[in-house]
């Protein structure tokens, strides 16, 4: 393929429409990018409304706030006003007043990124996001959720327990520690256990449903709710209350026994003692008190064994009722669980929450990058001076901020409304 | 949006070799950077084709240089590595093959020729369309490197196997790559469309109305609509697919999936979503694949028939039906799917209408050749060949549009009969009698003729042999992507055929060392053409052979349409699009 | 270049209609707002149906008077309206599939799948056979083979 004529005929063409070339290939590109959103918000609509019939999170079990997608919707539209602002001062070849709508539009831009990030992090802090093998929501409050929280609890404390091995453990790990510890007895094990020995199917969903319940309320602000965890909680301490003063009881009839055994001990061991060194036999009266003192001897050593037995569970028990209390009292001064007080970052329960996360991380999140794309041409257009001559410029990349904005314009009902 | 108005105005190009030949923005270097990077992969395609066929053939026995090649087990391969050849097999003469080299080669060299222009509208964005194909290339090639030597859940990449890490030996890392791959191969046909569209509505020379235009630029003109509707459907399908790989989404998992015990997923998906996205692009897909190549066929034959193409206004509305039903039919890949039975009564109609247009354009074809004086040079051989294949390949699917014949020979070696009628027999066809047809444009020099005739005869004959038993197969529940369909008693019998049909297949491999060698022998040593070897009309035959750079030395004024063959009044038998002035 | 050779005072009137643009999209997205926040929201269905025109008719602004749409010739049809008939057609076709995928939930799914879950207002309720039928996830392993 040599150049071999060098003769460059300026060849002329008739063009079909009368816009310039660039402007019509945005367009086309703009509709390739509308089939881009329409997979997206198309597959959103249908998993979102596919889901059994009111069984989607509200935007506050999800920690959305509507009012701050509605200031971005603004920011968006302000935006698209200054971007036509500057291709108008363009036009009119005023570069500076051009200029200076440009700014203002990347500028505005840039709060709508930075609004963005700040409403991720709210999503991220209370563990709403996708995540690998899987992420922290489930669906339902059933017997696999609870067994989830128990085996990540699990393993939390392993790993703590193998730190531990290496390095004192520092306050807060401690802490943590005994946290994760009051969850295991406390929350874990003690729904487990209520739920295996309740029979009625429907009493074991409302278990279930306080065990997610007080890990992260679906609705802090239910009253009754709110009661009903009160009252169990002074149940609980009125029963640990109860066990304390029965193992105080044992502790004390332990120690009767133990000094009962001490005299009975010593009166058996000279007994005893003058039967084996004495030729001289133990009087009748005296082997009869030696057989007696035998017997009673062993009674108290079982009665010991009994008594020091039911302290153990006793203590076992103490342990769990305050576990108990504690995940409670815990529960009951935070508002959104003990997921909040404690920040161990347990799995959660949201009907459809995985739904939400991947449809809503996915929509904000394409159109997060189409909103950095437009920066960074801004960026790249910036140094340039907008006169009438760069007006295309300016035309098509507001075209393309004009088709940002559009998308927006859909997805904040579709996402904070809906 | 980069390039300025006046297109010749700024023209910016690397100096030297490199700007000449590598980061050339010429559409014509690009179009042949195209057509080489094609014709390698369709070699490593053919291979793994043959290595399917070997399996078929002698199931279990020690492949020859593919066992060595990947060291898999010793010689002999496994079913997942039987899964990796087919699914590699379809990804790269798909997207690999057939797509860039009708868009890419075709698409760059002709659209400007065709239309009087001297390049693309963008032709930095067209250089890019090209060199985006790399990464492409190069995560595809590397996949063959990973685990389970690629990957293995079908061109179609089904869920869950394709997003389940621990599914399949190649649903790990492999899977990930094609992924991506296969995104940037979006990328690339999202440039190249948009470039194409605004070529063809803003750059057509004086004269050259939208009814003037060659069949090759209507279809891919329409191809490029079709790409740039349906394509970013499965790129945010991909998307979902990579977020669900890599982020542990679940859009296309549904939740509590219980699969190798204790697979965990978060679930919140349906699996059909995926499919749905995806058959939304890959139908129009099809027709991306076969359309330039029924555009190029008619200008092939209409050419060699010394006729002008009958019916030209219906061949126009029949490829805007096709496209335009095309995209209401992906429906059809999915009947046994589970989906809703009324969608896929909708389906099936719609698919069944696409029929019509199809015989438009069968008929109109053979009415060219009808009573016309037919030059039986290679190319024509090959559209005739493409005619031929087309027929049968189209009649095998209106069987498969019928929902209740489709149950039956779904997943069949039958569907793997019609799709490789429609493209092996169709478009590959149509692209090698399209190679010959403008290699003397592309290169200056003439194909050997006689070569041509022979590699046409050994090719048209065997692909019969390879492809037609697989009906029979097909009818008799022949499973398609099986290792080892012998392994159930009903296919033992089957076997002599499929060895007959690996026989040929290995053949059919051989005789395109014949192409080979005629291509590559005639850069060096073919006859030197002039203008119009073919004394065709359209614009292209216009420019000298090779054209320079800015294609033309003259300015192109169109003063009728495309195919004034054997006019009554006219002393030769063909009227060029425009007049070359006497040098 | 573009179709509106605007002289001066073309410039003034342009700037004050796009004025008038923004404050109606303003005020449309401040309907959509107090819609979600009113009573209109118990009936759904009604309330999306007007969030999503007061979308639409935001769109129409945006495109019409930012994209200069409405000074374009006929062009703008050929593009703007296949391209929204093939986004609507993709998202309707999805419906039956996807859309009311739930209909077609088998037991075992439901075992995982969502419910709807009106958070218990009565956590307590120990003898709740009176409420509602929903399907309790014991194990169950009738289906287990499938
Ligand atoms: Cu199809």
């Amino acid at each position: 393929m040599t150049d071999t004529q060098h003769q460059h005929v300026e060849l002329s063409y008739e063009p079909a429409l009368p816009i310039p070339r660039g402007k019509l290939c945005l367009w086309l590109f703009l509709s390739t990018e509308i089939m881009f959103f329409a997979g997206l918000i198309g597959s959103y609509i249908v998993l979102r409304f596919g889901v059994p019939e009111g069984a989607w999170p509200t935007p506050k079990q999800v920690y959305l706030v509507e009012w701050i997608g509605a200031f971005n919707t603004f920011v968006l539209i302000c935006s698209s006003v200054t971007v036509v602002l500057a291709l108008e001062a363009a036009k009119q070849n005023q570069a500076g007043l051009a200029k200076r709508w440009f700014v203002l539009t990347f500028l505005l831009g840039s709060v709508f990124l930075g609004i963005k990030a700040y409403e991720y992090t709210q999503k991220f802090e209370h563990g709403i996001y996708p995540m690998r093998p899987r992420s922290k929501i489930y669906d339902k409050a059933n017997p696999y959720y609870v067994s989830a929280v128990g085996s990540y609890v699990a393993g939390e404390i392993a790993k703590l327990q193998v730190e531990t091995g290496r390095t004192e453990l520092t306050g807060m790990d401690q802490e943590r520690l005994e946290h994760l510890r009051a969850v295991q007895t406390g929350l874990v094990n003690w729904t487990a256990e209520e739920v295996a020995l309740e029979e009625n199917p429907y009493a074991q969903s409302s278990q279930l449903e306080t065990f997610a319940y007080v890990i992260s309320p679906l609705d802090p602000d239910n009253s009754q709710a709110h009661e009903f965890l009160v009252s169990q909680k002074s149940e609980v301490e009125k029963q640990k209350d109860g066990f304390i003063l029965e193992q105080k009881a044992k502790d004390q009839r332990s120690q009767e026994i133990n000094e009962e055994l001490v005299e009975l001990n010593e009166a058996y061991a000279a007994l005893e003692a003058k039967a084996e060194a004495g030729e001289a036999a133990l009087t009748a009266a005296e082997s009869e008190a030696f057989a007696k003192l035998a017997t009673q001897r062993t009674e108290l050593y079982e009665e010991l064994t009994a008594v020091d037995a039911s302290r153990a569970k006793l203590t076992q028990e103490i342990e769990t009722y305050t576990a108990r209390a504690d995940v409670l009292e815990a529960t009951l001064s935070s508002h959104h669980g003990l997921n909040e007080a404690w920040h161990l970052g347990l799995p959660i329960m949201i009907p459809s929450g995985n739904t939400w996360a991947n449809t809503y991380f996915l929509l904000t999140g394409f159109h997060a990058v189409h909103v950095f794309i437009g920066l960074l041409a801004f960026a790249l257009v910036m140094p340039m001076k907008l006169i009438a001559t760069h007006a295309h410029l300016v035309e098509n990349l507001g075209l393309y901020w004009h088709f940002v904005d559009l998308v927006w314009i859909f997805l904040f009902p579709l996402l904070y409304l809906f | 949006m980069s390039s300025p108005q006046n297109a010749t105005a700024s023209r910016w190009s690397i100096p030297g070799f490199l700007g000449h030949y590598v980061f050339s923005r010429d559409h014509k270097i690009i179009g042949t950077q195209f057509l080489f990077s094609t014709l390698i992969w369709g070699v490593a395609g053919g291979l793994l084709a043959l290595a399917v066929r070997w399996q078929l053939a002698w199931p279990w026995s020690d492949m020859p240089i593919f066992g060595r090649l990947f060291e898999a087990e010793g010689g002999q391969i496994s079913p997942e590595f039987y899964t990796m050849l087919f699914t590699m097999h379809a990804t790269i003469m798909i997207f690999f093959v057939i797509i860039p080299m009708l868009a890419g080669a075709f698409g760059n060299w002709l659209i400007p020729l065709m239309i009087g222009a001297d390049d693309m509208a963008f032709p930095t964005l067209n250089m890019l369309s090209y060199w985006i194909m790399w990464p492409a290339f190069i995560l595809i090639g590397a996949s063959f490197f990973t685990a389970g030597y690629g990957p293995s859940s079908g061109w179609t990449a089904y869920p869950p196997l394709s997003v389940l890490d621990a599914a399949a030996p190649g649903s790990g890392v492999a899977q990930t790559l094609w992924i991506l791959g296969l995104t940037f191969v979006g990328i690339s046909s999202m440039m190249g469309s948009v470039n194409y569209m605004t070529t063809i509505i803003q750059m057509r020379a004086p004269g050259m109305t939208m009814m003037r235009l060659p069949m090759t630029i209507w279809s891919m003109f329409i191809t490029a609509i079709l790409q740039a509707f349906a394509l970013p459907v499965l790129t945010a399908g991909l998307f979902m697919q990579l977020s669900d790989r890599v982020f542990g989404t679940g859009f296309f998992l549904p939740e509590g999936l219980a699969a190798n015990n204790g697979i965990q997923v978060a679930g919140g998906g349906q699996p059909l979503l995926w499919q749905h996205l995806f058959w939304f692009y890959s139908h129009p897909a099809v027709y991306i694949m076969i359309l330039p190549a029924m555009g190029m066929v008619s200008d092939i034959l209409a050419c060699f028939s010394r006729k002008p193409l009958f019916g030209y206004k219906p061949m126009v509305y029949s490829i805007c039906a096709i496209a335009g039903l095309g995209f209401i039919v992906w429906g059809h890949h999915m009947f046994i799917s589970g989906m809703d039975p009324i969608l896929g009564v909708s389906f099936m109609i719609s698919t069944m209408l696409i029929a019509l247009p199809s015989g438009v354009k069968t008929f109109n074809w053979l009415a060219t050749l009808w009573r016309g004086n037919v030059q039986f040079t290679t190319p024509l051989l090959f559209s005739v060949g493409f005619l031929s294949m087309f027929i049968i390949g189209g009649l095998s699917g209106i069987f498969m549009a019928a929902t209740p014949v489709d149950i039956y020979i779904h997943d069949t070696y039958f569907i793997v009969a019609h799709f490789h009628y429609v493209l092996f027999g169709g478009s590959i066809l149509a692209l090698l009698g399209a190679i010959y047809f403008w290699y003397p444009k592309m290169f200056g020099r003439m194909m050997s003729e006689r070569l041509g005739k022979v590699h046409f005869f050994l090719t048209f004959i065997l692909t019969n042999m390879v492809f037609y038993p697989m009906h029979i197969l097909g009818a008799a529940g022949f499973p398609r992507r099986y290792a080892d369909p012998y392994h159930f008693q009903a296919f033992a019998d089957l076997l002599p055929i499929n060895q007959v049909m690996t026989v040929s297949a290995i053949l059919l491999g051989f005789t395109q060392i014949i192409f080979a060698a005629n291509f590559v022998g005639s850069l060096f040593f073919g006859k030197k053409v002039g203008r119009n070897p073919w004394q065709a009309n359209t614009l292209e035959w216009a420019a000298p052979s090779p054209p320079g750079h800015g294609n033309f030395d003259f300015q192109p004024v169109v003063c009728r349409g495309p195919y004034e063959y054997s006019c009554p009044d006219a002393d030769v038998d063909f009227l060029p699009q425009a007049e070359t002035p006497p040098a | 270049m573009v179709s509106e050779a605007s002289g001066q005072q073309d410039h003034k009137t342009n700037t004050k209609l796009f004025l008038k643009v923004f404050a109606a999209l303003c005020f449309l997205t401040a309907i959509s707002f107090v819609i979600a926040n009113s009573p209109l929201m118990k009936s759904q269905g009604l309330a999306w149906a007007v969030m999503m025109l007061v979308s639409c008719a935001k769109a129409f602004l945006v495109i019409s008077f930012f994209m200069h749409l409405k000074w374009e010739r006929t062009w703008k049809y050929v593009l703007t309206i296949p391209a929204s008939l093939m986004s609507l057609l993709l998202v309707v076709a999805l419906i039956p599939d996807v859309g009311r995928r739930a209909e077609n939930y088998s037991d075992q799914r439901w075992l995982h799948a969502t419910e709807p879950s009106e958070v218990k207002a009565d956590l307590s309720r120990e003898d709740a056979s009176a409420t509602g039928d929903e399907p309790v996830p014991v194990d169950s392993s009738e289906s287990d083979s499938h």
